[in-house]
């Protein structure tokens, strides 16, 4: 019987590996025992398969998390494309004593937020953007309208909130970070993370509420 | 709104997203039971988490796989004209990279071009006064049990070539005592004589006498 921390890590990470890929890149993905660490060691020994089976590993987190910080498909796609690249250049920069997600969420929060105050105040975006752009292929499953008016005023709130908010929120209340592990994704310290989580809701709250009451 | 209501209003950010300590959640908790008022306001922070966490929920649940799979292959694609990466130095499992390696010898090259400017700059521009080393014969030491030195002040010659030893001192801070006032023929005495050997001569008494 397997151990059942473990079994959930194999869960998690079968759910996040995407559909198609080569069977060697599957399994080498798929496997536990392979640590990302081991991963990258290959990679910079001339295994190509191994880094494939990272990008598998984590690239849809990396989209999801470059997505709700700038809230359209296009260009989240081209922050994780852009993120796992600058990773591969810098793989001889990885310190083996620390995590690799911290350091590649590092590389994608760091795209995504200068792309996100780049653009914040783009003309071009609009509700659309956030919504129609999402890739879904449960076309027959027809969100309820009411969950679908919630989600386009969640982004509009998102969309007014400073980036430094937008971020912890984004990690800790979608993506479930802890504290201490946002800290140093976002090379802040962790009391600054709680302040600004504590802050952020606050912001989110009001904007929330008054975005409600005008609609209602 | 009372001081209960201040403590837990405070903390409802932090409520809503389970952060609080046990102490703190209790406190907040019992609160909330007894105030109708903080207990509406942690309902829209409630709200208001809710919704962010279904619309990320939402748009989590339902992404096509072919669009993650042609992602995959671009990026290998971008990946693929990039340069090979450096291999890691050092045996398997090192935590040692080459950035690391690399940033330890400038740190090294660093330090040691640091300690020989620390050690020969100042000696090339003659900023140590060798004046200022107080010579060897001197001895100033707190102790004074047994076979004790007696202190001296600095710049106090030492015991083989002193010539104000003792008393001797004494007279001769008379005689530069005698030196500030008006010269008088009855004073003037001959350059290089200390107040010691005036004394001695009966100079500087005949002048007390005088006065």
């Amino acid at each position: 019987m397997p151990h059942p921390i473990r079994a959930q890590k194999l869960r998690t990470l079968e759910s996040t590996l995407p559909a198609g890929l080569p069977d060697p890149v599957d399994r080498l993905a798929a496997a536990v025992a392979v640590t990302d660490a081991e991963l990258i060691r290959r990679t910079a020994g001339g295994e190509s398969d191994a880094f494939a089976a990272l990008v598998a590993r984590y690239q849809k987190r990396a989209f999801w998390i470059a997505f709700h910080v700038v809230g359209r498909v296009e260009d989240a796609r081209d922050i994780t494309q852009e993120a796992f690249v600058r990773l591969y250049r810098s793989l001889d920069k990885y310190d083996y004593a620390r995590s690799f997600y911290t350091w590649f969420y590092r590389i994608v929060m760091n795209l995504a937020i200068d792309h996100h105050r780049k653009h914040r105040h783009d003309p071009s975006a609009s509700l659309e953007d956030f919504q129609g752009g999402l890739p879904d292929d449960s076309a027959d499953d027809v969100q309820p309208i009411e969950a679908a008016e919630q989600h386009g005023q969640v982004w509009r709130v998102l969309e007014r909130l400073d980036s430094k908010f937008r971020t912890v929120l984004v990690l800790r209340d979608i993506h479930g970070l802890s504290c201490r592990e946002i800290a140093p994704i976002l090379r802040i310290t962790h009391a600054t993370v709680r302040w600004r989580l504590h802050r952020g809701r606050q912001v989110f709250r009001d904007y929330w509420e008054r975005l409600t009451m005008e609609d209602a | 709104m009372t001081s209960a209501c201040q403590y837990c209003r405070g903390r409802l950010p932090s409520f809503v997203g389970e952060e609080l300590s046990a102490a703190e959640l209790n406190a907040v908790r019992a609160h909330l039971r007894d105030c109708l008022a903080c207990r509406n306001e942690a309902s829209s922070f409630l709200r208001a988490r809710n919704a962010l966490q279904a619309t990320g929920a939402a748009t989590a649940s339902g992404p096509a796989e072919p669009f993650f799979a042609q992602m995959h292959a671009d990026i290998l694609a971008s990946v693929a004209v990039e340069p090979a990466p450096a291999p890691a130095v050092g045996w398997p499992g090192s935590r040692w990279s080459v950035a690391r390696w690399r940033g330890v010898r400038w740190a090294i090259a660093a330090a040691a071009v640091l300690a020989l400017t620390v050690a020969v700059w100042p000696v090339r521009n003659g900023l140590l006064d060798r004046r200022a080393i107080p010579s060897a014969g001197i001895v100033v030491s707190p102790y004074a049990g047994p076979g004790a030195q007696p202190m001296q002040p600095l710049g106090f010659e030492g015991p083989g070539e002193s010539r104000n030893q003792g008393m001797r001192g004494r007279a001769e801070l008379h005689g530069i005592v005698d030196r500030d006032e008006p010269r008088s023929p009855v004073r003037a005495m001959p350059v290089g004589i200390s107040g010691t050997h005036a004394a001695q001569a009966g100079i500087l008494t005949g002048q007390r006498r005088a006065r």
